[in-house]
């Protein structure tokens, strides 16, 4: 893992990085078989090939059993922290155990990650959302979460919004008064981005000049898309209102922090060296081909404390190229088209006829 | 009733003045014969009718309730409802997995001799809709009738469930265990009965040895087919679990599932989401037991062999085409899962008998039907131990 560290994070092609990495998955699948229970019982019954010559062949366990079980493989007393993913209101949260390597290793993969996009060189840093989401631990969330691991590319911290969501004039007026001569950076989640900061602005009728911020964010489309925003209309927006051009997609989940798929400027969202991800057909579970839409896989070589190295998402998407995307970053680079639509509960509405009872 | 609770009720058969005089409803005669007139009329009606004839539930149901049909249930009960008079009125919460279920619950309740309020479930499914606008029609025809049947839907609102109870002499209750636990804390009058139909599981025995010397295996996985994939395996009565007895279960194994999956891909439309359900299922079982081995190339028909029998089996369970197994090496082992929520024991290659002395020898707390393969969603006026037509009457001693 050590000289993973020290790699560029999209140097590795193909054929090296299934060389180098495969023996790293297998030995991590391994630890978790070892260390535990719950894990090794899944296995045992899903199975797996552990002379399997792909990653591909990596087993992988549904993403929600971290909401149905606690899942860790150090020792209780190992675990430094319990990170909880926030889940939309009345879901139930997923909880994930970190240990001081882990934990360690999230942030080192997220500098080196988003360090590739945004530049290495700290700057003064707009988050686009309030300071409680930090300040209170009963909040403390991926939101939280997200925020305080962000907060290492910024110098200079100011929050866009109040406590009760309002944009925050004061601070943002301020804010670009002393940094719009010099890049900066924004964070935030897509959503709030869009309902308490965007809409906010456009709405205000001012204009404010964000054409040196550099934006990132992530937290999913899911509640954009009941509002019918696509990924397109949020750019040309922010384009529009205040001349924001470089924006940043992120791709990642409270079971994976750290090793998160960043969108490059090709709109491509892009797997690092210390992730994978592999699209499979939702009825047999194989590999689809490039450019076939099918279930997400997701990969990070992070977790060590806990089984969460190799999941199977809920979300549907599409591998589009490997190696070859015209931002230069080597590996796989994809598409999120949405979530699974959960199972419609469907009564005998067939309409064949079957035999009839007399 | 007050206004403001009215306007929330959305009427599909009947109406609000009905509803009122219902409050004073007397039971009367089971199996009366304009009753069995009536639903004879209905039978006719939705097989005839284009919409509504054209699904198999609704067909099911039509044959069911035509009169040489009820007649034969009649029979059954010979001279004992002799002194016999319904309860009054039903209240039916009517389950949402399975669309028909409103008329065969409503239609137990008149055959007994009582009135109904039926409420449906929000989802609405094209056949019920079609029925229900049928039932209209020929209530028009039928003043007396009209009188005994409300259906209608509300949006969950304690307070209108509150009332229905209070006016009520029986509820019969379709629904999750904690969809019935709600409804029971709302109070029925001191003379009210309830008629809890909760969530169940069932299995399906099957002799090997009987199987592979049988001949009509393509007709035995479609009938297995109807009892499972047909509802989505959301029904009480469809299999979760297939206990095989042990000589040949290999090879009878290898084969049934080869000809339900025959059946499976020429009928049933997957969904995305199914194969993460069922893997997540599946993960969920070996969590807890560390007894079972998943088999599921083609994700819309998966199984788990287990190695030993559970009681908390059907904690595990996933709709759509999800089967646990396992090969018994004595029929009495199945008495394991045969519990308080055991409903159906459907089988193959046996004697009915030779299964309820399996019941009665362990006894069990539970299985409330053995039918054969194909037959589990045969609904019958036995339900879930219940008998509707002495249940939702009274005996004048």
């Amino acid at each position: 893992m050590e000289e993973l560290y020290r790699m560029a994070p999209f140097g590795l092609g193909h054929q090296e990085k299934e060389e180098k990495l495969l023996p790293e998955y297998k030995k991590l699948t391994e630890h978790h078989y070892r260390n535990c229970e719950k894990y090794k019982n899944i296995l045992d019954c899903i199975g797996w090939d552990p002379g399997c010559r792909t990653l591909e062949g990596i087993p992988f366990i549904p993403v929600r059993l971290f909401k149905e079980y606690e899942l860790y493989s150090v020792p209780e007393e190992a675990i430094v922290k319990t990170v909880a993913s926030s889940g939309t209101t009345g879901q139930v949260s997923s909880k994930i155990f970190l240990d001081k390597s882990t934990s360690a290793g999230q942030q080192r993969a997220l500098t080196a990650i988003v360090g590739d996009f945004i530049g290495r060189s700290r700057m003064p840093m707009l988050i686009l959302d309030c300071p409680d989401v930090v300040k209170n631990r009963s909040m403390f969330s991926t939101r939280g979460a997200g925020i305080l691991g962000f907060s290492t590319f910024g110098t200079k911290r100011a929050y866009a919004l109040k406590n009760d969501m309002a944009l925050d004039y004061e601070t943002l007026e301020s804010f670009l008064e002393n940094y719009s001569g010099q890049r900066f950076l924004m964070f935030g989640f897509t959503f709030i981005i869009w309902k308490h900061f965007l809409l906010e602005l456009e709405k205000s009728g001012k204009h404010y000049d964000l054409s040196n911020g550099v934006m990132v964010h992530g937290g999913g489309w899911k509640k954009l898309k009941s509002e019918a925003v696509s990924k397109e209309e949020f750019r040309r927006r922010f384009r529009e209102a205040c001349g924001l051009e470089d924006i940043h997609e992120n791709y990642g989940m409270a079971e994976q922090t750290g090793s998160i798929f960043v969108e490059c400027g090709c709109g491509h969202l892009h797997a690092s060296i210390y992730s994978e991800v592999i699209v499979r057909d939702p009825k047999t579970f194989r590999p689809c081909r490039i450019g076939e839409k099918g279930i997400l896989q997701v990969m990070s070589l992070l977790p060590h404390s806990y089984p969460g190295h190799s999941l199977l998402t809920e979300d549907e998407g599409a591998v589009l190229g490997e190696d070859d995307c015209l931002c230069g970053r080597k590996g796989k680079y994809f598409e999120i088209i949405g979530r699974l639509a959960n199972a419609e509960l469907r009564g005998c509405s067939d309409t064949y006829a079957a035999g009839i009872k007399g | 009733m007050q206004q403001e609770l009215k306007d929330k009720v959305r009427f599909l058969v009947g109406d609000a003045d009905i509803l009122e005089q219902m409050r004073e409803t007397a039971g009367f005669e089971p199996f009366a014969p304009e009753t069995v007139e009536f639903l004879d009329e209905f039978s006719k009606l939705l097989r005839g009718d284009a919409d509504a004839g054209k699904y198999s539930d609704v067909q099911t149901f039509a044959f069911w309730c035509r009169k040489s049909s009820v007649l034969r249930m009649k029979e059954n009960y010979g001279g004992s409802l002799k002194n016999r008079t319904g309860r009054g009125l039903a209240f039916h919460v009517a389950p949402s997995n399975i669309p028909m279920m409103f008329l065969f619950s409503m239609a137990v309740a008149l055959l007994a001799g009582n009135s109904s309020i039926v409420r449906v479930s929000s989802r609405e499914f094209e056949q019920s809709t079609a029925a229900c606008r049928l039932l209209q029609k020929l209530l028009g025809d039928h003043p007396e009738e009209a009188g005994k049947i409300v259906i209608l839907r509300y949006p969950h609102e304690e307070e209108l469930t509150r009332y229905f109870s209070a006016v009520c002499d029986s509820r019969i209750i379709w629904g999750g265990d904690r969809s019935i636990g709600e409804i029971r804390k709302l109070p029925l009058p001191p003379h009210g009965i309830d008629l809890p139909f909760y969530d169940r599981f069932s299995f399906c025995v099957i002799n090997s040895a009987e199987y592979l010397k049988y001949g009509k295996k393509q007709l035995l996985a479609e009938n297995f087919y109807n009892d499972t994939y047909f509802t989505d395996q959301n029904a009480c009565t469809s299999p979760q679990l297939v206990v095989w007895t042990k000589e040949g279960a290999a090879e009878a194994r290898r084969q049934f599932w080869e000809e339900l999956e025959k059946v499976v891909s020429r009928k049933y439309r997957f969904q995305d989401i199914q194969g993460v359900d069922k893997l997540a299922a599946a993960c969920r079982y070996a969590v807890c037991h560390s007894d079972g081995k998943a088999f599921c190339t083609d994700k819309s028909l998966c199984r788990v062999e287990i190695g030993a029998l559970h009681k908390d089996l059907k904690d595990f369970r996933c709709p759509g085409g999800y089967f646990y197994e396992y090969a018994a090496e004595r029929l009495d082992e199945i008495a394991e899962v045969c519990t308080k929520e055991c409903q159906t024991i459907s089988y193959f290659g046996f004697d009915r008998q030779e299964l309820l002395d399996v019941v009665k020898r362990n006894r069990c707390r539970g299985v409330d039907r053995i039918v054969p393969i194909g037959k589990t969603m045969d609904f019958g006026l036995q339900w879930d131990g219940f008998d509707f037509i002495y249940s939702l009457s009274k005996v004048i001693g």
